[in-house]
């Protein structure tokens, strides 16, 4: 069927004579959306790490940027085998001396960077123990990671990929307390202003299904172990 | 205060003693009770088989029949939720009989709601040694929104044992010709419904609604179970008179 | 899956296969009373929450959001239909347009050739199980691999979902090692931690051998041609991820105008489905790879599937095109918990699917599924848009009065019976004909209680399985009188 066909059946229902008759309709919902939550810091970093528990994410709190390599490697020693470590080459994760750290622990660091091959990229971070990443923003509602495949309202920027949080078992994000924002609601606005990312992503802890006698079992498609560093 | 009683049909057939009930614990409340004579059926019945012109034609007479009535007052949790949600939407094609539907709507009420909302009696001074268990009618608690009251009541009858429904939200499974169509489904939810009753061991099952009790008494009677089956009215009554009030 | 009710044992045969499977009805009904009580203190949550400040709405501030987001959409859904399928093609998707099933199979049976495919990774989802895709794909000898957990589980049975949430329901682990071994060749442990990573090893390789994923989509927003996804296993975001290209199987109700319309939806549906607050993955789709990112599809393709739904479009039913697809209404619907979903047959079965079937269908077929519901009402409560269900279902009854779909033994019984009843005087008559008729049958019990156990016609469907009461002597009818005179 083509778009005009399929326009017209859809018009001719709703009582027009054309698809255009009507004209762009004012959308206007009776009442506004109402502005929700806290906005000091430290209360919305609570309730994310509170919700954040609540899915099996691990949650660490650090003061200090020196803290950063140190973490992730000790979370590297405790939740993954030696091997490919990849990684978003985003200015998120610049400057904490990761790929040193990770590099002198034994694993092999690859960036995900802007203008590589895809299929290679994709078959690396299967093979990787874990993926390192940063976010976008936090959602302390849900306890929520939203992870752009680009950064937001920057399409041209430096590589991310898709799958670095979604393959290996093991994510490790490293979320700025500044990032965390109270609701869904927020990161939609910002989004809006655009252009958007090809793929944005809210995750909520580890991947689960309860599809085997309701029982509950994680890491099905995704990784089994979801750690959060928040700075 | 005036009310006209409406039997309804299963009341009227199977269990005229719930209306004499309703009757006399009305006029305890020094209530004036009619009943006018040509009332019949509030098409339910018509209505939910899909008879929409039928239904149609038997509200008419509802509204006819009701017409000059201060209030209307009927056993039945589901004809009264058939009066109040659906007249409306069956007129309202029709300026004239919509607003008479809304109006007559408005001054109908089940037997336990219009006790507690209109009368704002809850001790009707009964008295019922049973350990009985409440089951609120489907359409009475979604399309009357009528939840409290009947517990209200029951509360306040002496000697009365009254256990919590575990599922109130179930149907038992009447659904009006649906348990004839589909009676093997109907069947199925009656044991369910019952069978969330067994571990509580109620001697006793109320309700405010005839099809529901005719149905899970029905089958209770049919599997064996022990469990006798009275409309509220009926319970409150014979507990007025048990006290010796 | 087979929704052919062309192809299946009638109505009556699917309710009685299904009442007489002790292992589904024990699962579904555990299932859906898990699933409720979550739904409920999701809700709770929700509406403290929103007391102080801390959520978008209660759930009664929510439902009337999206009542509103989804009549407005509606009303001009050729509008952000064009909107949609600009913005899509503006972020470099491409847009087909599907006027039937048929439609769609063709679209993604091109895009196969064209590629060169052979394989077919699926994500969950009601549209492409609506249009029979996999058998069609299957006969063009693609494989297609379902790649949700239970989905997985119930292609390995050949079997069709048992519940739209939990497909795999009726499913014990013994079972589905059983269905696991068939694939591996070797016996398995029955705990969920193998079961499940036994899975995700076979699924991973086929998700990275695949040509195709196929998806559908929760909701689209026009405004920026975003593809939303909820799912909780991932096997959405691979599908979405990996292979290089992705399509997308869309029924023209998903559409939503903004953004902020979003964020409503976003709140009512995980909570309506399973209880969350929000699903693990939420995933928003706005186009295939864009130049230099390392990942993702190279190719997008949207199909728009309309198949029936302009059959509610502008009716009285239009209404049920505003459902999510959470399942809420299955999970309370006291007849579904005792069926389910095989016996509806259906694409969507429980209360919703009773609804939609038979219009989407031009009434000739599914004619069944609006009688088998005693119209209690729970659907309605509990649904997230507010669709009223139980009126739709006594709608479709009438309609198909109106359209002579009524067995001839129920319409000649309902019309002299509602014929009598119009008149007062014949509807004494028929009381005093109902005593005299029900006589015979009266049998006592040892308390002098009177009833029927073995009545003729009609009335058998009764008392197959209960008592029935008989007529009393008097009615109130002719007691009044006596009341009257007691004053």
């Amino acid at each position: 069927m083509t778009e005009q066909e399929f326009l017209e059946r859809v018009s001719a229902r709703l009582g027009r004579r054309s698809p255009a008759e009507a004209g762009r309709p004012e959308w206007k919902p009776s009442a506004p959306m109402p502005d929700v939550g806290p906005t000091e810091r430290d209360a919305l970093v609570d309730r994310f790490v509170l919700e954040a528990e609540k899915l099996s994410t691990r949650v660490y709190r650090i003061a200090t940027a020196a803290e950063v390599a140190p973490m992730v490697t000790a979370i590297l020693a405790e939740a993954a085998a030696t091997g490919t470590v990849v990684r978003w080459d985003d200015p998120s994760l610049d400057g904490f001396g990761l790929d040193e750290a990770v590099s002198s622990a034994g694993h092999q660091v690859v960036p995900f960077r802007h203008g590589a091959e895809s299929r290679q990229m994709t078959a690396l971070a299967e093979r990787a123990v874990a993926g390192i990443t940063g976010v976008d923003a936090a959602i302390a509602e849900t306890g929520s990671l939203v992870l752009a495949s680009s950064r937001i309202g920057d399409p041209q920027a430096p590589g991310r990929g898709r799958t670095v949080s979604l393959l290996p078992p093991v994510h490790i994000a490293l979320v700025r307390k500044e990032q965390i924002i109270y609701s869904a609601l927020t990161v939609f606005r910002r989004l809006a202003e655009g252009p958007l990312p090809s793929q944005v992503i809210f995750a909520s802890g580890p991947s689960r299904s309860a599809d085997i006698e309701n029982d509950l079992s994680i890491g099905v498609h995704g990784p089994k172990q979801v750690h959060v560093i928040i700075l | 205060m005036r009310v006209s009683l409406f039997i309804t049909c299963l009341a009227d057939h199977f269990y005229p003693e719930v209306g004499e009930a309703v009757v006399h614990l009305l006029r305890r409340h020094g209530v004036q009770v009619d009943f006018p004579s040509g009332q019949t059926c509030c098409g339910q019945p018509a209505w939910n088989t899909g008879h929409q012109e039928d239904a149609r034609d038997l509200a008419r007479n509802y509204l006819t029949t009701f017409a000059s009535s201060e209030y209307i007052v009927m056993p039945s949790g589901s004809c009264a939720g058939h009066v109040r949600y659906f007249y409306p939407q069956m007129f309202n094609e029709d300026k004239v009989l919509y607003r008479e539907a809304c109006a007559v709507a408005d001054r109908t009420y089940e037997f336990s709601e219009f006790m507690v909302k209109v009368l704002g009696v809850r001790d009707l001074g009964a008295r019922y040694k049973a350990r009985a268990v409440f089951h609120n009618n489907c359409h009475m608690q979604r399309e009357l929104g009528v939840i409290d009251e009947p517990l209200e009541l029951l509360r306040h009858v002496r000697d009365l044992e009254l256990v919590e429904n575990p599922r109130p939200d179930l149907c038992c499974g009447f659904g009006g010709a649906f348990s004839v169509k589909m009676p093997e489904i109907s069947t199925a939810m009656a044991d369910e419904k019952l069978g969330t009753f067994s571990p509580l061991q109620p001697d006793l099952l109320v309700s405010c609604d005839g099809g529901c009790l005719m149905h899970m008494g029905g089958r209770a009677e049919r599997t064996g179970m022990k469990l006798k089956t009275m409309h509220l009215a009926e319970l409150l009554w014979e507990g007025v008179q048990n006290n010796g009030r | 899956m087979a929704a052919d009710p062309n192809s299946m044992p009638d109505f009556t045969a699917r309710v009685e296969k299904a009442l007489g499977d002790d292992q589904l009805r024990g699962a579904l009904r555990y299932t859906a009373d898990q699933l409720r009580t979550k739904r409920l203190a999701a809700m709770a949550d929700l509406d403290s929450q929103a007391a102080d400040d801390l959520a978008l709405g209660t759930l009664d501030d929510l439902r009337a959001r999206a009542r509103e987001i989804k009549a407005h959409t509606l009303h001009n859904l050729n509008y952000y239909l064009k909107l949609a399928a600009d913005q899509i093609r503006a972020n470099g998707g491409t847009v087909h347009w599907a006027g039937n099933a048929g439609d769609v199979v063709r679209v993604v049976e091109e895009i196969a050739r064209r590629r060169g495919a052979k394989s077919v990774i699926k994500a969950k989802s009601m549209a492409t199980e609506e249009v029979h895709l996999n058998a069609a794909l299957e006969r063009q000898g693609l494989e297609v691999v379902e790649s949700d957990l239970g989905e997985y589980i119930i292609q390995l049975a050949h079997e069709t979902p048992a519940h739209i949430v939990i497909p795999a329901i009726h499913k014990t682990r013994r079972q589905i090692a059983d269905l696991f071994e068939g694939v591996s060749g070797e016996a398995l442990p029955t705990d969920t931690p193998t079961l499940t990573a036994f899975a995700r090893k076979v699924l991973r390789k086929k998700f990275m051998g695949a040509d195709l994923g196929v998806s559908g989509a929760n909701f689209v927003v026009a405004q920026t041609g975003t593809l939303c996804l909820n799912t909780n296993e991932g096997n959405g975001r691979l599908t979405t991820s990996v292979p290089p290209v992705q399509i997308a199987v869309v029924g023209m109700e998903k559409l939503i105008p903004s953004l902020d319309d979003l964020a409503v939806m976003l709140s009512l549906l995980p909570r309506s489905a399973t209880g969350q607050k929000i699903t693990t993955y939420f995933n928003m789709i706005t186009g295939p790879r864009r130049p230099g990112e390392p990942d993702g599809p190279e190719e997008l393709h949207v199909i728009f599937l309309d198949n029936g739904r302009t059959n509610l479009l502008g009716t009285e039913f239009e209404e049920a095109l505003y459902c999510i697809r959470c399942g809420a209404c299955m999970n309370v619907c006291p007849v579904y918990r005792n069926i389910g979903g095989h016996a509806y047959g259906s694409t969507i079965p429980g209360p919703i699917g009773s609804v939609i079937s038979p219009v989407l269908n031009g009434f000739e077929s599914w004619t069944d599924l609006p009688q088998a519901s005693s119209l209690c009402g729970a659907c309605h409560q509990v649904c997230p848009v507010g669709i009223h269900l139980h009126d739709h279902l006594v709608n479709l009854r009438g309609r198909m009065v109106e359209r002579g779909q009524e067995p001839l033994s129920m319409r000649i019984a309902l019309s002299v019976w509602m014929a009598a009843w119009k008149r007062p005087w014949a509807y004494r008559l028929l009381s005093r004909l109902g005593y005299w008729l029900l006589r015979p049958f009266a049998k006592r019990t040892p308390d002098g209680k009177e009833y029927a156990d073995n009545l003729p016609s009609i009335a058998s469907g009764w008392t197959m399985s209960r008592n029935f009461p008989t007529v009393r002597k008097r009615t109130f009818h002719d007691r009044w009188a006596d009341l009257e005179k007691g004053v």
